[in-house]
């Protein structure tokens, strides 16, 4: 881009306020830009207007008061914030966990992948100005989450698992209305190739826009297709395995410039592998109990745990520190868009305002996530 | 200048290509359901706000009132009172009132009740016009259903 | 570019020699040191050498002094690395933002959450509280429920007993 834009006069100057109302920014975010004619100088993300506190919620109240809330944050894709929560107080408390319920874990945290990168690429594709594929989207989205609300018992905050298991088993009805799900998908992919992938609007839009490179991606943080889209090829779920992954073939997709087209290819493959790893695991899922029953009072001894999951948008760690009694001492929540959102403020100097549009909504960002 | 013509014609093509996407959707039957006029059957593990489980051998429901779901929900939307009657020897159900603007539907209450009284109801589509109409009386609930 | 594990030990052991490496499967990390608070920059910069992108950085409210703590992860080799540090008695810890850009936010999120100043920050401005709840200090606990450090991290966690007194502390 064009340098000496910052020697331009000052009274040509001026700074835009993205206020927290708006529909690009994903949630309430307010990012003040400073501006010359269309270029942005300098820019400044203002988070905290979505802030609930969750981390004192989680220290007030013994360690079982806290699954809602898991699922609050980032609501979009709950089940992994669950899965690392619950993988943390397993890991204190040496609770074992059937492997019926290690599968049933693993399907529906990855329909909840699928469903929330649907809804990341409705919602990227209406920031850029394309009103129809949403719709798409949100319809294709309807059949996996009244799948979701059958198993679960909600759409979209689901509050499934518990420490030692699941809540529930599923019905018969779950395995053929997964399988007919997967055969939908596979087949709306090829509709989505022709509709966005090969589009010139969208290539010119997103091609060499907001390129991260592996030097900003260490000092900042960064994980999940964000990360990948720059070419490294970094998944929880393959470097430190858990739950039942390590017996699930599957491939970790990723870019080669780092670009917010990379990003989009980084996350429509990431669809595919994910109902690979579901058609798997439905094949293995063996019979058997979904909970171990732990004691209704259950301590967590003194000590500190830290348990990562990937999410949708990247590296989900808790960490918790016990104490002895039920309540955690200190419980931290990681979330991957304070990270990757972070990086604002070097990545978008000297951009236009519509590439910085589409780089915020590459980033995927949820934003009570950010603020918890 | 060939990079010029070559993105003219690819892009155009892929335009058209989109275009007979969305040709297509718009000749499909459409997928929107006219709801309110319309509706689909909600799904079996839907989970509306809790209610008590009339026994089928009793004829009424099995809360002993002790208090679990009260003490143990992290929203603390249940009021559960039990009273003694003149001449009985266990306390009844007098009072169970659940907030249900606090409810978070997490199921603890259904969980920790030592003699499964409680589940979720089918209850969809609630909709009012005061924050009283969600203060829902369980236990008047369970008598109207008897 | 893979992370040479025992190089990063031994240049982690030129920092600070209280370090440990507990069973992965029992906490969730694979490295935890020990430091004192003007270890800390060094430390972050052979991190940074070795190629470990930061994870989170937290605080624990203990008495006498609130302990730090930040996380390094690698995007190659499996490495967590714990770094634990007491702040200093005056309320300050120096801060890593010159090396790592991303704990700019975090910093400022502990000093919103705690009240810990961080020194040679860039601009330590509140950042998830608005300025008028900027001294609210949320995540300091009473004083009846501060717990001592030893209530928390019980010396049987596997730690190599320090040779030196750790400062801080």
């Amino acid at each position: 881009m064009q340098a000496g834009k910052k020697n331009k006069p000052i009274h040509y100057r001026y700074f835009l306020n993205m206020g927290p109302q708006h529909p690009s920014t994903h949630g309430v975010l307010r990012v003040v830009i400073g501006m010359y004619g269309e270029y942005v100088l300098s820019i400044e993300p203002i988070i905290g207007y979505g802030h609930r506190m969750h981390e004192k919620m989680g220290e007030s109240r013994p360690w079982q008061a806290f699954l809602p809330n898991t699922a609050r944050m980032d609501y979009a894709c709950a089940l992994p914030h669950q899965h690392a929560y619950v993988r943390a107080i397993e890991r204190m408390t040496g609770v074992a966990v059937p492997e019926r319920a290690e599968y049933l874990r693993v399907i529906t945290t990855e329909l909840n992948r699928v469903v929330s990168h649907l809804l990341w690429l409705g919602a990227f594709l209406l920031d850029l100005g394309a009103f129809t594929p949403i719709l798409y989207t949100f319809d294709d989205r309807e059949h996996i989450l009244d799948i979701l609300e059958n198993v679960t018992g909600s759409r979209l905050t689901h509050c499934y698992f518990r420490a030692g298991g699941v809540v529930q088993d599923v019905d018969d009805s779950f395995e053929p209305a997964v399988r007919a799900c997967i055969k939908r998908m596979r087949s709306r992919f090829e509709m989505y190739d022709k509709l966005v992938t090969k589009n010139i609007i969208f290539i010119k839009r997103t091609k060499d826009i907001g390129i991260i490179d592996r030097d900003m991606a260490v000092r900042y943080g960064v994980t999940g297709p964000v990360l990948r889209g720059s070419g490294i090829a970094h998944d929880i779920r393959k470097a430190e395995p858990y739950s039942v992954y390590p017996e699930l073939d599957f491939d970790v997709p990723t870019g080669q410039n780092g670009d917010c087209y990379d990003r989009y290819l980084v996350r429509v493959e990431e669809m595919r592998q994910s109902l690979r790893i579901i058609e798997q695991a439905l094949e293995r899922m063996p019979g058997g109990d979904v909970r171990t029953k732990t004691p209704k009072k259950l301590n967590l001894p003194p000590g500190d745990v830290t348990s990562t999951t990937e999410g949708a948008r990247g590296d989900v760690t808790y960490y918790v520190a016990g104490d002895g009694t039920e309540t955690p001492y200190r419980l931290k929540v990681r979330s991957p868009c304070f990270s990757n959102l972070s990086l604002l403020e070097e990545l978008c100097e000297d951009m236009l305002l519509a590439d910085l549009i589409a780089t915020m909504g590459s980033l995927d960002l949820v934003i009570p996530e950010v603020d918890r | 200048m060939n990079q010029y013509f070559s993105d003219l014609l690819n892009g155009a093509r892929s335009l058209i290509e989109g275009f007979g996407v969305t040709l297509k959707a718009l000749l499909s039957p459409p997928v929107t359901v006219q709801y309110p006029r319309e509706t689909i059957p909600v799904s079996a593990g839907y989970r509306g706000h809790i209610e008590l489980i009339i026994d089928e051998e009793s004829g009424s429901h099995r809360c002993i009132s002790c208090g679990t779901c009260a003490r143990t929900c992290p929203s603390r939307c249940i009021e559960v009172k039990g009273e003694k009657p003149e001449g009985g020897k266990r306390k009844e159900l007098a009072r169970f009132q659940l907030d249900f603007t606090r409810c978070s539907l997490c199921g603890t209450c259904v969980e920790v009740c030592p003699v499964t009284a409680l589940r979720f109801s089918r209850v969809y589509g609630q909709a009012g016009y005061t924050r009283e109409e969600f203060m829902i009386d369980v236990l008047k609930r369970a008598g109207v259903q008897k | 570019m893979a992370l040479d594990t025992g190089r990063l030990v031994t240049d982690i052991r030129a920092c600070s020699q209280n370090v440990a490496e507990p069973q992965p499967g029992a906490c969730g990390y694979t490295i935890e040191v020990h430091l004192s608070p003007d270890q800390v920059q060094e430390c972050a910069r052979s991190m940074y050498d070795h190629g470990m992108y930061l994870v989170f950085i937290t605080a624990v409210h203990v008495s006498p002094v609130p302990e730090v703590l930040y996380q390094f992860a690698h995007f190659d080799t499996p490495c967590r690395v714990l770094v634990r540090t007491s702040v200093q008695s005056d309320g300050k810890l120096p801060s890593i933002a010159p090396v790592y850009r991303g704990a700019d936010w975090h910093e400022r999120e502990i000093h919103d959450f705690y009240g810990i100043v961080f020194e040679g920050h860039p601009h330590l401005k509140p950042l998830i509280f608005a300025r008028e709840d900027r001294k609210m200090r949320p995540l300091l606990k009473r004083d009846e429920l501060v717990k001592e450090r030893s209530a928390l991290w019980p010396d049987e966690t596997g730690l190599t007993a320090p040779e030196s007194d750790d400062a801080g502390r």
